[in-house]
């Protein structure tokens, strides 16, 4: 996986509300076409240091199936995180396939 | 990375667990809604979250810095490991707190003594200029002064100074609203305060107009700290008048706190101008006379002028003064000698940044002994831990192979050690710190003396303090990391299988042995020390004073500074000696004008009439005036002829010039040294050593020979004269011999004074067996320093024996335990053991022998009637530490004979 990835995967995954560790792991999994098909654990590091960074954060509550759980959500620092590394993913991938399109053609 | 996540770091992982919990709660109930087997799911759930500690690890680190973590770690090991070999960390700990604490308390006295600077601007400029060679006239020092009109001649006739001036040290009797004491002053030029850069806390200090004529300049600057102790920092005292030796002076300024004058050690209370001698000391000419030695000169050289470019430009100068000197009438009676060899007399420029000191003087061999003996414990000190660390080291090897095949990291393994090590020597260095400043202190009571103020603090400088500190961890480092570097390079599999039970040799077993020789080496100088200095003061505490010390009671009174006529001074004489007799308790009493074992004395050259005239022979004497009455209170015996009495008493008219005296008493030296134990009574004698002196003075007594100037002087030639005959009474010593303990005769004695003036100070009362005891200070405190210490080197080279015997014998544990099973007898192997660690000890001794022949020189000038290179001494001392050393050797030897084979062969 790049490096970087993750984050925005995890950043973009709370785009569309709170969720704890195992709705996280699963929908990354998931919508990822299985980038993160290894051990789940290794997300938690990751999620830790975004609340570090201040770019989601966290507080205990209840799941959907009666369960305690610690929830994640995203903080105004990382909506804005998420944006821009998203402006320069895309300028990225632009730059890459102006390389690459000549080539092809 | 905060410190505030640092703290929550425990906090954090509970939480993360309960996350990983609940992520596993989650899936389980996942799995089984997907239809997996409710007994699979949470294998198959615990598969999907994958290896948590790892997770967990990651985090925790995040949170933690990982280098505090393992050394909190480290610490913690290390603190366990100590609980368990209480033994190993005691003698380590003990060995660096002594070695510290002797050290930095020995350091601290000379570091203030000897090695700090007098607190004013650029001490390396000031310098001390001095008169060398014969000298001619009266001088009152230690005959390297300079007198008034020659300080004057320089000051005004040189190119190489910035600024010059002079000083002269004298008791005076300072009294202010009716009480009165006795002060250290300095008289002082006008140019002092300049030049030294001194400025006032208060008021103003002396500048050259306080030195304009004699007698004209009744000022008085006080130090900071005379001023806080007696006038409790009153800022009134500015414009006060005060009686000095009952002149009334003004106080005009308090000079700038943390200057104590330039007599390091002996504290300035008051500072007068130098104009004032002739009202306040006995030097009526000392500002006119050009041969009364009396001042010390000191200049402050111009930038970029060294010591010896001052000398050569002062030289030509004093030359020409020399010459026009010898022309004046003052050396009307100088022999052609004389006038030769006086003006070959030079000046001496030295350097003086630390004052002058008389203190510094006296304490400097001394000191330089005591911190070479504190160096040679430290010494003794770090080898012994070093040799214990190497020791364990060698030791764990097994364990900390294990370690390495565990897995840690050789980098973990040596910083493990090393933090043992340095906690070791942070520990003993603590515990050495506690121990100096206890130390210091009792090396200072030892120089304390009533009636001078010291400026010497028992604090360890700080500096001091992290020369000891950073020498003890370096040691720690140093030794601790040459067995852990090695035992982390040895191949882990040989290590693991055979280590224990080898015999090998190991690449640090011959430094181990060296340090036991060098340490042998080392307690035996220190031994042989002791034993000399111990010598050397019981010789000193034998010596016969030629007088009774016992129930001899002394104190000093001197009524001319207060107003007393010479016929006055007189009368109060006798009236205080007849009182001093009534008074219940006193079985005799005398007094004298100089008093005894003081180091100074009245001493002259004199001529024997009958005697022919040899200059290289001159009959000098030292010379005192007593009372009558004075040798029987003493215990001098009169062996021929008489004491003086009533009979020699001479009324002399006022203003008339006081003849010389018309009778002496000489004692026995006198008689044996320049009469050939020819009869001394009825011959005549005078002052005075050149052709054609007149001898006016009858011998009528003679007595036997008693000390005069100190403890450690050779029987001298003396001689006495009437007290009351002279014109008048100048200084004077009671000597009391009393019936009970001295001391409670004290304030009788004070009582006695004070009823005949009340005005008038009573000073240096003490008994004459204190002021012997005081007079050995210096080498009651060496002699019991170098025993205390030598004999603490010796334990500590001991444990050093001790230490590496016991690691022998058990690491041959396992040689021994086979060669019994084959049948050797143990007393033998152990006895080849015995005789290898004796042969180290002799070796050490061995090595001690020629450098004691070459230390002997050092020492050689502070020992009394015991010569350096004492065979007793130094056999006694060898066989001190020989007896230690066998026993250092002897009990872990029984171990190596215990040794049951099945049982030491089975352990393996």
């Amino acid at each position: 996986m790049l490096l970087g990835t993750l984050d925005m995967l995890v950043l973009r995954t709370l785009l569309f509300g709170p969720a704890h560790g195992h709705t996280i792991a699963h929908a990354i999994e998931s919508s990822s076409e299985d980038v993160l098909q290894v051990e789940h654990g290794s997300l938690y590091p990751a999620l830790h240091r975004l609340e570090d960074q201040g770019l989601i954060a966290s507080f205990w509550g209840t799941s959907e199936r009666n369960r305690k759980a610690k929830y994640y959500r995203l903080a105004p620092a990382g909506r804005k995180h998420l944006i821009h590394e998203r402006t320069r993913w895309e300028a990225l991938v632009r730059a890459v396939g102006r390389v690459l399109g000549p080539a092809t053609e | 990375m905060k410190w505030s996540r640092f703290w929550q770091r425990q906090q954090r992982d509970a939480d993360l667990v309960d996350e990983l919990d609940a992520y596993i709660e989650h899936e389980i109930d996942a799995q089984i809604a997907a239809g997996t087997d409710p007994d699979a799911a949470r294998t198959a759930a615990l598969r999907k979250l994958g290896n948590v500690t790892r997770v967990r690890e990651q985090v925790y680190e995040r949170n933690t810095l990982v280098v505090l973590e393992t050394l909190w770690k480290d610490v913690r090991f290390a603190l366990r490991l100590f609980r368990r070999s209480p033994g190993f960390a005691a003698i380590a700990i003990t060995s660096i707190a002594v070695g510290i604490g002797a050290n930095a308390s020995v350091f601290t006295l000379l570091d203030q003594v000897m090695l700090r600077s007098l607190p004013i601007e650029r001490p390396s400029e000031l310098v001390l200029v001095t008169a060398e060679g014969f000298q001619y006239g009266n001088g009152w020092g230690e005959g390297d002064e300079l007198s008034y009109p020659r300080y004057v001649d320089l000051r005004d006739n040189n190119q190489v100074f910035a600024g010059m001036f002079c000083r002269f040290s004298f008791p005076l009797d300072v009294s202010s609203e009716g009480s009165g004491e006795r002060v250290a002053g300095e008289l002082v030029s006008g140019t002092y305060f300049p030049v030294l850069g001194v400025t006032p806390a208060l008021g103003r200090v002396f500048d050259p107009r306080d030195e304009q004529a004699p007698g004209a300049n009744p000022v008085v600057v006080l130090s900071d700290r005379f001023w806080r102790e007696r006038f409790r920092s009153d800022p009134g005292v500015i414009g006060r008048s005060v009686r000095v030796n009952s002149h009334a002076m003004t106080i005009v300024g308090v000079a700038r706190e943390g200057f104590d004058g330039t007599n390091l050690g002996a504290a300035t209370d008051v500072f007068v101008p130098i104009t004032m001698s002739q009202q306040l000391t006995p030097m009526e000419t000392g500002l006119t006379d050009r041969q009364m030695r009396w001042l010390n000169v000191f200049g402050r050289l111009k930038p970029g002028i060294s010591e010896r470019q001052a000398q050569a430009g002062l030289q030509p100068f004093y030359s020409s003064r020399l010459q026009f000197e010898v022309q004046q009438k003052g050396f009307a009676n100088a022999s052609a000698n004389d006038r030769e060899q006086f003006l070959k007399g030079t000046v001496a420029v030295t350097p003086a940044a630390y004052g002058k000191s008389n203190l510094r003087a006296r304490l400097t061999s001394p000191l330089w002994t005591l911190t070479a003996i504190g160096a040679g414990v430290l010494i003794i000190a770090c080898a012994n831990v070093a040799n214990l660390l190497l020791a364990r080291g060698s030791v764990r090897r097994r364990e900390i192979a294990v370690r390495l095949a565990l897995g840690a990291t050789r980098r973990r393994v040596v910083r493990q050690l090393l933090v043992e090590s340095v906690l070791l020597a942070l520990a003993g260095g603590a515990a050495g710190v506690l121990i100096a400043t206890w130390g210091a202190r009792g090396l200072l009571a030892f120089f304390t003396q009533p009636d001078v103020t010291l400026t010497v603090t028992p604090w360890p400088d700080g500096r001091i303090l992290a020369f000891n500190v950073i020498i003890s961890i370096t040691t720690g480092v140093l030794f601790g990391l040459a067995p852990a570097w090695q035992t982390t390079h040895t191949d882990v599999t040989p290590a693991l299988k055979t280590e224990s039970g080898a015999v090998l040799g190991g690449g640090y077993a011959r430094l181990r042995k060296g340090l036991v020789v060098a340490q042998v080496m080392l307690s035996l100088l220190l031994l042989v020390g002791a034993g000399l200095f111990l010598r050397s003061l019981h010789n000193l505490l034998a010596i016969d004073t030629g007088f009774d010390t016992n129930r001899l009671l002394s104190f000093s009174v001197d009524p001319v500074p207060h107003g007393y006529g010479p016929a006055e001074s007189k009368m109060f004489a006798k009236m205080l000696l007849e009182r001093v007799r009534a008074t219940p308790g006193v079985a005799g009493a005398g007094f004298v004008s100089h008093a005894l074992l003081e180091g100074g004395s009245w001493n002259s050259a004199i001529t024997i009439a009958g005697r022919s005239y040899d200059p290289n022979h001159l009959a000098l004497t030292h010379n005192n005036l007593i009372s009558p009455g004075y040798f029987d209170a003493m215990g001098i015996r009169v062996l021929a002829g008489r004491d003086f009495d009533a009979r020699d008493e001479r009324t002399i008219a006022p203003g008339a010039e006081a003849p010389q005296p018309s009778i002496a008493i000489v004692n026995e030296q006198f008689v044996k040294q320049y009469l050939q134990d020819q009869p001394a009574l009825g011959l005549h004698i005078g002052f005075g050593a050149n052709p054609g002196t007149e001898t006016p003075i009858e011998i009528v007594g003679v007595v036997t020979t008693a000390k005069y100037t100190d403890m450690r002087s050779k029987p001298a030639p003396q001689l006495y004269f009437p007290y009351l005959e002279g014109a008048s009474v100048v200084g004077m010593t009671m000597y009391v011999r009393t019936l009970q303990t001295p001391a409670t005769l004290a304030p009788s004695m004070r009582q006695v004074v004070q009823q005949l003036d009340p005005t008038l100070p009573i000073y240096s009362v003490r008994t004459v067996e204190e002021q012997v005891n005081r007079s050995l200070v210096t080498e009651r405190l060496i002699a019991s320093l170098s025993s205390v210490l030598g004999t603490l080197a010796t334990l500590l080279a001991m444990v050093g024996v001790y230490g590496v015997m016991s690691y022998t014998v058990a690491r041959r544990t396992r040689e021994i335990a086979i060669r019994m099973a084959f049948g050797a007898r143990a007393p033998r192997i152990a006895s080849a053991i015995v005789a290898e660690m004796l042969a180290l000890i002799a070796l050490g001794v061995l090595t001690a022998l020629p450098a004691l022949w070459w230390l002997n020189r050092y020492v050689a000038s502070q020992l009394y009637g015991v010569n350096p290179t004492d065979g007793a001494t130094i056999v006694s001392a060898i066989a001190i530490l020989m007896c230690a050393a066998g026993l250092a050797v002897w009990v872990p030897s029984r171990r190596a004979l215990r040794v049951s084979p099945m049982v030491a062969l089975r352990e393996e």
